[in-house]
């Protein structure tokens, strides 16, 4: 008892030092300009703050530790802050931690509550930081024991019940869940295998070998859908206009977190929880928060996913403890939570201090002034966020065609920046093509990303554990209680959905004979597609095949079972004629899980004409590049876009491309110096090459 | 003295005269050429990581150490190993000495030892040397029941590796096929870091084809306390500090000379840590100045105090050596080439 005494009085000891450390004036002046740093290189979508944090890093050698470690977490926890003002404005995940933000926070935007939102967001993620913060700095002494307890059957065990949070991020289309979060995990192998080193589905392409960047895939699932419809509806994200709407919804947004804090320390902890597992990507905790608040948040099947403030606050408070809990494995043993740890750990070094036992005993101070550095980040980020989210607020009531070509031109430069190559543009594009189409389908796009990210860990996890336990890690009383829990979480809504639909007889009993309908047509693409990767699989190792066999098949399955349910089930007895009507048919009471599209009242000729227009610019876009390079194109696009579209005035136009190519140019070619790809102009009059991207 | 010599000696003087001018003039043009220019050096790592950080500490020297002072700025191009930025630099990248890739040294030793197919002619390129060497080790857990290399000769042990083509994985999985070592390989941990945690939770018994500089420096208790020891050195010449332990080299347990040069021939890769390259038909006056600056900078002193900060070591092979180290490796008889391939491909263990 008194060893606990000792210890907690020890712990206090460094956490106060460390905190009364931080608080002299030049330290926070350090942290205050990393985290503005940080919020100005975090607002782009697909760009975190890791070329950020690498490019500083030099000039913290001449720092104290505590100076240098504020500097650069204060930057690398506020990369995210900015994340929710795209994904809540516009549909644009700004980061892959927010893409569950955009589900309920652009739903609100259209309905003009961007700034309750926005709000709600930063309150939430201020609040989340902290409970994060609060939770990692109890559970130091306990850190190390855990770590090392949690074994790769454990690693895999999580993944497992992570995935399982598929079943109810399918909302009320499990078949289409089931086989999108396959078509998730099938994506995730592309690439060189880990087992045997077979090169799968990459097509002999270098730029598949490490496997599809995740920035590229997910701004193109959701990002590019949003703005297509953006560009078929042609209006404004939010249709009221209202300057005491936008205050009073700011105060109503954390009122909002208030009301709800207790999912908030449940979120965040998820967050923190999930970011301080070695091993296990974190990219995926704003879904599992969701997920959470989904299943366990009083009538939240009702209304998540239609823009329900609690979805924003889940997700939101999750990922912003994340970055806390990604210390952990970090300080305690050397492995870096995140790629901003990776830099950290750089940094560790130079200043003579070793990840390990140490930080928590000689160099506890140090530890936790990191912790209070995330912390303070956290509030200052989402604090001056905050301030402004009045003024952002209003970018939601902009007109089309002086939203889309800033925020499409950034989407492609951000796409581009996953891995500078053309690969990027390309998975940009088909991802894009691939997300519209499951959104106007109703295919739940969420359990996509959940396989794309979980997919490789469970794979790798799967075969340490056999390999080196054979079978008996599935008797270790974690992995039991985890996997347990998944089974739960998968079995539980199936049954009821079943019940709810009269038990199996009846479910049996409403079918007829086969109807062919339009729709159909994805979901046979869909089959088609997974049987070709199936087959091209064949040949391959058995360990390289295995999985992707398994999961492939069960894609099949399912995606059968949805085809024919599709085909032969009975139109429900009262349905309406109009789409709205039957789609709401089918949806039943629960929801259905993502965005709505909000294009039905349009006849689809024009929804065809107009989404092919969308694609045709992207496509023109790529071409362009390919000629005269991205930021010449960029400006082109935007002058055509604008002028074609609009028009807008030339008196609008030139300022807005003037800035936008200078803030382009600033941001990629100076400061991040990316390596453009060859162009045409390039090789043909090599003298243009002073043109900025032409190469 | 005969009339004959006397020529000779007239002639090897004006010769040299000429030579030293013409280097001198060739210099002013190498001046002219890199003054005012930009040098991207193409990182074949993302951000941050180790290689980065490396190549920044370069970029940051290297400028000063060229004639002209150009502004050497990184760039980086993550993706297949450090392929991608290789054959970047192969068949992309501008020829005229404005930019260098940083390769990691299996692009330039795997395209040799398998048939991944890949977008560029390690022997083609024209190498600027390389910034440090490493040795590759195997180390093990005291507490397991192997002792010494020789015990794996005869007896299983359990590592942690990565995934085929990472040195974790193909070091053991050479030792297993030429020396009949019994590495049961525990394959598919992201990385060396992970592996490493799951050797100090006791998943993995050791693990092999680990650095030695970066295992010291993280890990100085596991020596000092004797918790983890090192079994092998994969190596020809070995680490000072370790030969002066008595660890031994695996070339010290091949049967006969051909087993010691397919063993060594893989481990060559340990030789050049950090290979820095250039595109072929970059003009030689230009390369001979840039090889000149590598060695300059990684020997100056400023960058030598930064290195010794970070604690990253510095050990320059010159442009010269690599080069003929990597013409040497690929003029390895196809018989000893083909004998590695065979004992790198990856097969069921069980």
């Amino acid at each position: 008892m008194e060893g606990i005494g000792t210890e907690a009085a020890f712990m206090a000891a460094a956490a106060g030092k460390a905190f009364v450390t931080l608080m002299e004036p030049h330290r926070l002046m350090y942290l205050m300009l990393g985290c503005m740093m940080g919020l100005v290189l975090g607002i782009v979508p697909g760009i975190g703050g890791l070329a950020g944090t690498a490019m500083l890093l030099p000039f913290t050698f001449g720092m104290d530790p505590y100076s240098a470690f504020a500097l650069l977490l204060g930057l690398g926890a506020t990369t995210a802050t900015g994340d929710p003002i795209p994904a809540i404005l516009f549909g644009v995940p700004g980061g892959a931690a927010s893409a569950a933000t955009v589900l309920d926070g652009f739903p609100m935007a259209k309905r003009g509550e961007a700034g309750r939102a926005l709000s709600a967001a930063y309150m939430s993620s201020m609040m989340g930081g902290i409970f994060g913060a609060m939770l990692l700095a109890v559970s130091i002494p306990i850190l190390r024991p855990v770590m090392l307890y949690l074994g790769s059957p454990e690693l895999l065990a999580f993944s497992v019940l992570g995935i399982s949070m598929v079943a109810v991020l399918s909302g009320s289309a499990p078949l289409r869940g089931v086989a999108a979060g396959c078509l998730g995990i099938m994506i995730a192998m592309i690439g060189s295998d880990p087992q045997t080193g077979t090169l799968r589905w990459t097509m002999d392409n270098l730029y598949l070998w490490d496997g599809l960047p995740l920035s590229p895939v997910l701004l193109g699932l959701f990002a590019l859908p949003e703005l297509c419809d953006l560009l078929i509806a042609r209006t404004t994200i939010s249709k009221e206009v209202d300057k005491n709407n936008i205050y009073k919804g700011q105060w109503q947004g954390v009122k909002d977190c208030m009301d709800n804090w207790w999912l908030i320390v449940r979120c965040s902890w998820i967050g923190g929880g999930i970011g301080s597992i070695p091993g296990i990507s974190a990219s995926v905790v704003d879904w599992l928060a969701y997920g959470h608040a989904l299943k366990t948040e009083k009538g939240a099947n009702l209304t998540f996913g239609k823009g329900d403030v609690r979805g924003v606050i889940a997700s939101e408070s999750s990922n912003n403890a994340k970055e806390g809990g990604a210390l952990v494995p970090t300080v305690a043993f050397g492995v870096p939570g995140s790629a901003t740890m990776a830099i950290l750990l750089g940094a560790f070094l130079i200043h003579g201090l070793v990840p390990g036992p140490d930080m928590l005993h000689k160099n506890l101070d140090i530890t936790y002034a990191m912790v209070w550095s995330v912390a303070l980040a956290n509030i200052l980020g989402a604090g001056a966020c905050y301030a402004f989210s009045p003024q952002f607020a209003r970018l939601a009531t902009l007109r089309y065609t002086l939203i889309l070509p800033a925020v499409l031109s950034i989407v492609y430069i951000g796409a581009f920046e996953a891995s500078r190559s053309w690969g990027d543009m390309f998975a940009l594009l088909i991802f894009g093509v691939i997300g519209w189409l499951m959104k106007q389908f109703k295919w739940p796009r969420p359990p996509l990303v959940l396989g794309l990210v979980l997919g490789d860990s469970i794979e790798r996890y799967m075969f340490i554990s056999i390999e080196r336990y054979g079978f008996s890690w599935l008797a270790r009383p974690v992995v039991a209680i985890l996997l347990l829990m998944a089974i739960v979480g998968v079995v539980r809504p199936f049954i009821a959905d079943v019940r709810r639909q009269g038990g199996i007889g009846k479910l049996l009993s409403s079918f007829q004979a086969p109807t062919f309908r339009s729709p159909q047509l994805f979901t046979m693409a869909f089959i088609a597609l997974i049987g070709a990767l199936v087959v091209n699989a064949m040949s391959w190792a058995f360990a390289a095949k295995l999985v992707p066999i398994i999961v492939g098949a069960l894609a099949l399955l399912v995606a059968g079972i949805s085809l024919f349910n599709e085909m032969c089930r009975k139109p429900a007895a009262a349905a309406g004629t109009s789409l709205a009507d039957q789609a709401l048919a089918e949806v039943g009471q629960k929801i259905h899980m993502d965005i709505e599209s909000d294009t039905g009242h349009l006849p689809l000729r024009t929804i065809v004409t107009r989404s092919a227009r969308f694609f045709g610019y992207l496509l023109a876009f790529m071409g362009s590049m390919a000629l005269i390079g991205l930021i010449p194109t960029a400006a082109i696009f935007v002058i055509v876009f604008m002028r074609l579209e609009g028009p807008e005035r030339w008196k609008l136009v030139i300022p807005y491309v003037v800035v936008l190519i200078l803030g382009i140019y600033i941001a990629f070619d100076w400061f991040m110096a990316l390596p453009w790809p060859p162009t045409l102009l390039g090789q043909l009059v090599p003298a243009a090459k002073i043109i900025p991207s032409v190469q | 003295m005969p009339i004959g010599f006397c020529v000779r000696l007239v002639a090897a003087a004006v010769g040299a005269w000429l030579s030293a001018a013409g280097m001198a003039a060739a210099q002013d043009f190498v001046e002219a050429f890199f003054k005012g220019k930009q040098v991207s050096m193409v990182v074949g790592s993302s951000s941050g990581g180790g290689y980065d950080t490396y190549a920044r500490l370069l970029a940051r020297h290297f400028g000063g150490a060229i004639p002209g002072n150009p502004s050497v700025i990184v760039q980086n191009m993550s993706g297949a190993g450090s392929n991608r930025a290789a054959g970047y630099i192969y068949s992309v990248a501008p020829k005229d000495g404005t930019a260098i890739g940083a390769i990691f040294p299996g692009a330039v030793l795997q395209p040799l030892l398998s048939d991944v197919p890949v977008a560029h002619d390690p022997n083609k390129l024209v190498y600027l040397g390389s910034a440090n060497s490493d040795v590759y080790v195997c180390y093990v857990r005291t507490d397991a029941p192997v002792k010494s290399f020789k015990d794996v000769l005869t007896q299983e042990l359990i590592i942690g590796a990565s995934n085929p083509g990472a040195t974790t994985y193909d070091l053991p999985l050479l030792l297993n096929s030429i020396l009949g070592a019994k590495f049961r390989i525990v394959t598919g941990y992201p990385g060396s870091r992970e592996i490493t945690l799951a050797l100090e939770r006791g998943e993995v018994q050791g693990a092999c084809g680990m650095g030695w500089t970066g295992i010291e420096l993280l890990y100085p208790d596991w020596f000092a306390k004797d918790t983890v020891r090192v079994l092998v050195q994969l190596s020809a010449r070995g680490h000072p500090d370790l030969n002066k332990r008595g660890v031994p080299r695996a070339g010290e347990f091949a049967r006969d000379d051909d087993e010691r040069r397919v063993i060594e021939l893989v481990f060559s890769q340990g030789l050049f840590g950090r290979p820095f390259v250039l595109p072929p038909g970059v003009p030689p006056e230009r390369v001979a100045a840039l090889r000149q600056g590598f060695v300059r900078a990684l020997n100056d002193k400023s960058l030598r105090s930064e290195a010794e900060k970070m604690q990253f070591d510095v050990e320059p092979m010159s442009g010269d050596d690599l080069q003929k180290l990597v013409s040497d490796l690929y003029a390895t008889p196809p018989r000893l080439v083909e004998r590695a391939r065979q004992a790198l491909t990856p097969k069921p263990q069980r």
